[in-house]
Formats: C-alpha cells, sequence, structure tokens
C-alpha cells in the first residue's frame, strides 16, 4: 500500500476519523460563509441608501433596531409587524 | 478612569471599525497557520495511539472543539453582563456574534465525540457524562438564539439574551456536577476518554495548536461580524457615510 | 403590616393572585389532570408489569411533575400582562423582585402544591414502595418550588412575545435537569433502601439558590422584555 493510501485508510477507522474531519470542516466553511453573506448584505444595503441619497430622496432614520438587512429583504413586513408588536 | 476611557475608545464604532479592519488579515493568517500546522503535526506527525490506533486522530478537533463550547459561552456571558450593566453596543454585537458559532462548536464537539465513540464503545451514543453536559449545553446555546431572534427590536432580544446567558452560567457548574454524579452512579462504560496520565509531546503540540487555531477563527468571525453590525446599527452616522463613499 | 412596605405589597399581591386562582378553579385543577394523565400514559405506552414500572416510577413521576408546571408557567404572568397590571408593577415604587417572588409564590401555591396531593395515588399506580412515599413527597415539596422559580425567568423573558409557548420550553427544560437527577434519583435510592439525605441536602440548596437569584432575575428579565 502507497503512503498516501496508507494515510487515507487511517488504520481501517477512515470513515470516523475524515467523517469527523469533514463534518468540523463543513460547519466552520458554513459559518464563515454566513457572516460573509451577511456583510455583503449590508454593505449592498448601505450603497442603495447612498445612491437613493444622492438621487434626491430622503433617508429617514428608519428604526434603527429590527429593520437592517431583514427588513430590507423583505419589504413592508418591518413595519406591518411594527404596528403590530404593541 | 482610564478604565472608562479605554472603555469609550475600543467602543466607540469608527474607532473599532478601523482598528478590526486592521486586525482582520492577521488574526485570519495565524488561524490558517496555526490550522495547518495542527493538522499536520496531528494526523501526520504523531504516532497512532497504542490502544487507539489511529481512531484517538479524532481528538485534535473533539477537545478543541469541547474547549471552545465552553470559552464561548463564557464570553458571551460576560458580554452579557457588560450589555445589562454599561448597556455596550460593542459587546451587544458580540454576544450576539458569539452565539451561534459557540452552537456550532458544541454541535462539533457533539458529532465528533459520537464519531469517535463508535469504535471505542461500539455505538454512535452513550449517555457519557461529557457528551451529555455538551447535549444539554447545545440546548442551552439554541435557547438564547432563539430568543435573540424572537424579539423584532434587535437591542431587547440582545438584552433578554443576555439574562438567560447569565442564568446559564450559573446553572453550568450545577448542571456540569449533577450530570457528572448522575453518570457515575450509573455506571456508563469506563472507557475514560483523555483522562491519560499523561499525554505525550507529540499529540499535545498539533492539539493545542488546533486549540490556538479555534479560538483564532472565533476571533476572525467575530471582527467580520462586528465590522458589518457596526455598519448596520450607525447606517445613519456620518462615518458610515463616510466609509460608504470612499469605497 | 402597611400595604406601603415592600413586604405589605407583597402579601397584597400573594393575596389577589390567591383570591384569583380560587375564583377561576380551572387553573387549579388543570396542572393535576395534566400530572394524573400522564403517569398513567406511561403503563399503558410501556408495560404494566411491575418490576418494570418500579424502576421506571421515579423518574416517570419527576419528568410528569416537571411537564405539568411547565404547562402551567404560561399562565404566571399572561394575564396581569394581558390587563396590564403588570406594567403597574413595573412603574410601582415597591421592588420588582418582591412583587415576583410573591407572584411565584402564589403560582406555585395554586399549581405546584397539589400535585403532591394526587403523587400518593400516582405512586401506587407506578407500584412504587410505601417506603419510598415520604421521600417523593419532600422531593416534590423541595423541587417544584425550584421549577417554578427558574420557569419564572423564562416566562418573564418571553412574556412580550406571541408565540413565546414552544420557545419557553427550550429555554426552562434544559435548567431543570439538574432538579430532575437529583429528585429521580432521591425517589428510587429511597425505593432502593439507599440513604437519601444528600441528594436532599442538594434539592435544598438549589431551593436556597433559586429563592435568592430567581426573582432578581424574572424582575430584570421583565423590565426587558416589556420596555
Amino acid at each position: 500500500m502507497s503512503a498516501l493510501a496508507e494515510f487515507l485508510h487511517m488504520g481501517g477507522y477512515a470513515a470516523f476519523v475524515w467523517g469527523s474531519y469533514g463534518i468540523c470542516a463543513a460547519v466552520l466553511i458554513a459559518n464563515l460563509l454566513a457572516v460573509r453573506a451577511r456583510g455583503r448584505r449590508v454593505r449592498a444595503m448601505l450603497a442603495r441608501r447612498a445612491r437613493f441619497e444622492a438621487a434626491g430622496y430622503a433617508v429617514g432614520d428608519e428604526p434603527a433596531a429590527g429593520g437592517g438587512v431583514d427588513a430590507v429583504n423583505h419589504p413592508g413586513t418591518g413595519a406591518v409587524s411594527e404596528v403590530g408588536r404593541r | 478612569m482610564t478604565i472608562a476611557r479605554l472603555f469609550h475608545q475600543f467602543g466607540s464604532p469608527p474607532h473599532f471599525y478601523r482598528l478590526a479592519g486592521r486586525m482582520l488579515p492577521w488574526f485570519a493568517t495565524a488561524c490558517v497557520a496555526c490550522l495547518a500546522a495542527g493538522l499536520y503535526g496531528g494526523l501526520v506527525l504523531a504516532p497512532p495511539d497504542y490502544q487507539q490506533g489511529e481512531s484517538y486522530r479524532i481528538i485534535f478537533i473533539h477537545v478543541p472543539s469541547a474547549w471552545m463550547s465552553l470559552f464561548v459561552y463564557m464570553v458571551m456571558a460576560a458580554c452579557g453582563a457588560i450589555v445589562l450593566i454599561w448597556r455596550m453596543k460593542l459587546a451587544e454585537v458580540v454576544a450576539q456574534a458569539s452565539a451561534p458559532i459557540g452552537a456550532s462548536f458544541t454541535f462539533m464537539a457533539l458529532v465528533t465525540g459520537s464519531l469517535w465513540g463508535k469504535p471505542m464503545w461500539g455505538t454512535y451514543w452513550v449517555w457519557d457524562a461529557r457528551l451529555t453536559s455538551e447535549l444539554i449545553l447545545l440546548f442551552l446555546y439554541l435557547g438564547v438564539i432563539g430568543l435573540q431572534s424572537a424579539y423584532e427590536d434587535r437591542r431587547t432580544g440582545a438584552r433578554a439574551a443576555a439574562v438567560l446567558a447569565l442564568v446559564g452560567v450559573v446553572n453550568i457548574p450545577i448542571i456540569h456536577y449533577s450530570v457528572e454524579w448522575w453518570n457515575t452512579l450509573h455506571q456508563g462504560p469506563t472507557v475514560t476518554k483523555l483522562d491519560k496520565p499523561s499525554i505525550h509531546l507529540s499529540m499535545l503540540v498539533p492539539l493545542l495548536l488546533m486549540a490556538v487555531a479555534f479560538k483564532l477563527y472565533y476571533a476572525t468571525l467575530l471582527l467580520m461580524r462586528a465590522r458589518s453590525d457596526l455598519l448596520e446599527r450607525e447606517r445613519n452616522a456620518a462615518w458610515v457615510r463616510d466609509e460608504v463613499a470612499a469605497r | 403590616m402597611s400595604a406601603g412596605s415592600p413586604l405589605g405589597a407583597a402579601m397584597a399581591v400573594l393575596q389577589r393572585d390567591l383570591l384569583l386562582a380560587i375564583r377561576t378553579r380551572r387553573e387549579l385543577v388543570n396542572p393535576i389532570l395534566f400530572f394524573v394523565l400522564v403517569v398513567s400514559l406511561f403503563p399503558l405506552g410501556v408495560s404494566p408489569e411491575q418490576s418494570l414500572l418500579r424502576a421506571l416510577g421515579p423518574g416517570v413521576l419527576w419528568v410528569a411533575a416537571l411537564l405539568a408546571t411547565l404547562l402551567s408557567l404560561d399562565g404566571l404572568f399572561r394575564s396581569d400582562f394581558e390587563d396590564g397590571s403588570l406594567e403597574q408593577m413595573l412603574i410601582s415604587p415597591q421592588p420588582l423582585g418582591m412583587l415576583v417572588l410573591a407572584k411565584i409564590l402564589a403560582h406555585w401555591l395554586v399549581t405546584g402544591l397539589p400535585l403532591l396531593l394526587v403523587t400518593p395515588l400516582l405512586a401506587t399506580l407506578l407500584a412504587l414502595p410505601d417506603h419510598a412515599l415520604p421521600v417523593l413527597l419532600t422531593t416534590l415539596v423541595l423541587g417544584t418550588p425550584v421549577l417554578s422559580l427558574v420557569g419564572a425567568i423564562g416566562v418573564a423573558l418571553t412574556v412580550g412575545l406571541r408565540r413565546g409557548g414552544a420557545l419557553l420550553s427550550l429555554l426552562v427544560l434544559p435548567l431543570y435537569v439538574p432538579v430532575l437527577i437529583f429528585g429521580s434519583n432521591a425517589v428510587s435510592s429511597a425505593a432502593a433502601e439507599i440513604p437519601v439525605t444528600g441528594q436532599l441536602y442538594m434539592l435544598g440548596a438549589m431551593l436556597a439558590l433559586a429563592l435568592t437569584l430567581a426573582p432578581i432575575a424574572a424582575a430584570a428579565a421583565l423590565r426587558i422584555s416589556l420596555h
């Protein structure tokens, strides 16, 4: 058996060893991607606001809380639920 | 006085945003370097265990994950205390960003523990004290995440989750020792993991490297998330407009 | 004792809550019914064999008591939240922790204590030996207040939410683990005639801890979630 094959074989425990390393890698990468996607959404939102402002629209002081990225993706829901809450 | 000033300066959003931006590449690079060294040392250099053969190599991710699962909870709870006492925004961001990462580490510790248990115990799950504690810790994390997202007002959610995290911190030692006690009574499998009297240096070094790599990964993700959250929260502030315009 | 003192205010809250509970008897009966039903389902689901029931009994009784408490928790602040009296308590000059403690005590008196009344019956159904019954009752007396106290924090955190029910169980159940472990273990040890003072001391210590910290945490949680 070549050295590489032996390494991959892990003394018969390949499924367990590589399985756990694989799952961990997947979880860590998924976390990283989620954080990056969030950052992109925020930057896109800010760029949109900057364009709006440049076009002469008033960018008001939207409710800072609860709105933001999530509200931008679902226009309208933020305002409705804000009213329905209390 | 100086501590208050330090707090103020560190907590000042534009200052932190720029500082984090400068630190980010260093943290990421150091994380990748430690990860590579740890993986090489653990998977290639370290000799097989005389009892467990190659399967023991799972500890190089299992043990650091388990350490991180508690460490992240402690950070989250400490930030929760800061949120409740000083209402510092940065601590809110850190606490909110920590919850999913901590839950991920807890999940990793559970999955790797069970995959390690299969060759050791012949079954994927035994009600071993450590695995059981990790499972309950995962539930605690899920509660914090659920509470954070249940409130429409993000700051209220952060404060509510802070209370829960602090209650959890008081409970974690009680849960841990009660589970441990319960486990000794029911005499589970006697294979105690990693309770060896001494661990060989060729195994210890990769283990510590992996632990450092996981810490750096956590720090990197925190900085990334904190930066984007700060931009979002402060979107009407002048410094954010400058940042956006500068791009 | 004047109504102006913190203790007087707490007594007033306690009196009011007890009166309300007695006038709407439904709340008194529901947890008991639930407790009895859950316990009687177990022999049907598992096996009516005496030795098996004897082994499972302590755990089943404790899990059922825990779920019955969880079920009743939602009513702790709900009606006061809906009619606005909770906000009155928040802005009252009295220490909120005392008022919350009074509410928790009232809640335990109407939902936790009645469980003890049916426990001897259920212990018989589960073939628990007679000499274990006093220990079972003692663990419930010490343990169920802890469940109410810790649960109150969870309810306080979710009372302002429209769909807090499912979240509440996720928040509260993991925190109940130590009580469950020591409570059910004390009962099964007693059934096997092993001394149980250690477990009872632990339950007592948890009760003392919960009694001091939980009202403060629940008060802080109420201030946040009703903000």
